[in-house]
């Protein structure tokens, strides 16, 4: 991925300079939008536009880091999608399944680059040895992000051979994968009960604290799998969801 | 005109004049003049200049919002309910798509979704107050 996108051009042209300096109510207002925050029913955010001007509201009910993105996704539909009345739910805002042509999934795309800019984080990602866990919950926590979408941020400058996948009790929910893995590596819709993240999704686990070895074929099923060894590490989504990093030998890359 | 107004005309007169004459000046001359040094200096100020500007634009913003929210918690509440309702349900008799979704998520959620159409409500009287004070500026 590569070139400004229009959310990382905004902050720019703001003096955008820090995570700290992200102050999404501002930025809101600065576009038209006034945000306020009250409880909802069904929905995360709302959107009610004139030609002009716009006021968004966010559901309170939800975590901080929720509302942060929610309000990301509101300013990229006014962005996109302006003068509209739109009604975001749960399942629009910050769900990795849709295509790239989706309204909601462009919306969430300029919330990511919103909230992570790549010009802020990139630098930090080009420090690192290794995708960890405990790498991804300090940007997370700098920049007041999920750690869903800081992840995929990180996969997203396709600098390390990963995949992202998320498993729920029933099988495979989504998964991304960066440019630089061959596409033979496609994850098995189960959850192997020989994976780390078996135990944590159906025994309660929190967090794996570090990456740890396992062979291929607890993850994969193509041919000669059992030749390489891969990293996993992983942690509890809510909702009864498992998020797991899986790190690719390079011998699996030629 | 008054005086002051004349004087100041010249002042911007000579100031642009002055500025024109850097412009126009060739940049081995400047680079002679004040150094490479002295270059990069001027750059590195320009760039914070900038900067600045551009962070005067979101301080402007916020300081707008406060203004904007402080209105709001001080207005006396005169929203016509009744009003503000028929303009909702006008929006959403001719936009099926939002229509179907609040639906769907009433269906979904299994509970009303009265507090979110009121939410609703009173926040296309906020847009509608936002663009009349918008009209008087």
């Amino acid at each position: 991925m590569n070139g400004v996108s229009a959310a990382e051009r905004l902050l720019m042209q703001l003096g955008v300079l820090g995570a700290q300096d992200i102050d999404l109510e501002a930025i809101a207002w600065h576009l038209g939008a006034a945000v306020k925050y009250r409880h909802m029913d069904a929905a995360d955010g709302t959107i009610v536009g004139s030609p002009k001007r716009a006021i968004i509201s966010i559901n309170r009910s939800t975590i901080p880091r929720r509302q942060r993105f929610t309000l990301g996704h509101e300013i990229g539909h006014w962005h996109h999608h302006r003068g509209r009345l739109l009604f975001c739910t749960p399942t629009d805002v910050g769900n990795f399944t849709g295509g790239p042509l989706d309204p909601e999934r462009q919306a969430d795309a300029f919330a990511s680059d919103l909230i992570l800019p790549r010009y802020l984080v990139r630098p930090k990602i080009l420090k690192l040895k290794k995708p960890t866990l405990t790498f991804a919950h300090e940007i997370a926590d700098e920049f007041r992000a999920s750690m869903t979408a800081t992840l995929i941020k990180i996969l997203n400058e396709d600098f390390f051979p990963i995949l992202l996948v998320c498993h729920g009790k029933y099988g495979r929910h989504w998964f991304r994968r960066t440019n630089m893995v061959p596409q033979w590596w496609f994850p098995r819709e189960d959850l192997d009960v020989q994976t780390f993240a078996f135990e944590i999704l159906h025994n309660g686990g929190g967090e794996d604290t570090f990456p740890r070895k396992n062979g291929a074929g607890a993850w994969f099923d193509f041919k000669n799998v059992d030749r390489y060894e891969i990293h996993e590490q992983s942690f509890a989504l809510p909702n009864e969801e498992v998020l797991t990093i899986l790190t690719i030998p390079s011998e699996g890359l030629e | 005109m008054s005086e002051d107004n004349i004087n100041r005309a010249k002042l911007t007169r000579l100031a642009e004049a002055i500025i024109d004459d850097i412009i126009k000046t060739p940049d081995v001359d400047i680079i002679a003049e004040v150094g490479q040094s002295g270059v990069e200096q001027a750059r590195t100020i320009l760039f914070q200049v900038k900067a600045a500007a551009s962070r005067r634009l979101l301080a402007q913003a916020k300081h707008e919002l406060e203004a904007w929210r402080a209105a709001q918690t001080s207005r006396t509440h005169s929203l016509d309910h009744a009003a503000a309702r028929d303009r909702f349900e006008k929006v959403r008799s001719v936009d099926p798509a939002f229509n179907r979704k609040m639906m769907m998520a009433a269906r979904n959620e299994k509970e009303s979704t009265d507090r979110d159409k009121d939410g609703l409500i009173e926040d296309l009287a906020d847009l509608q107050r936002l663009d009349e004070q918008d009209t008087l500026e």
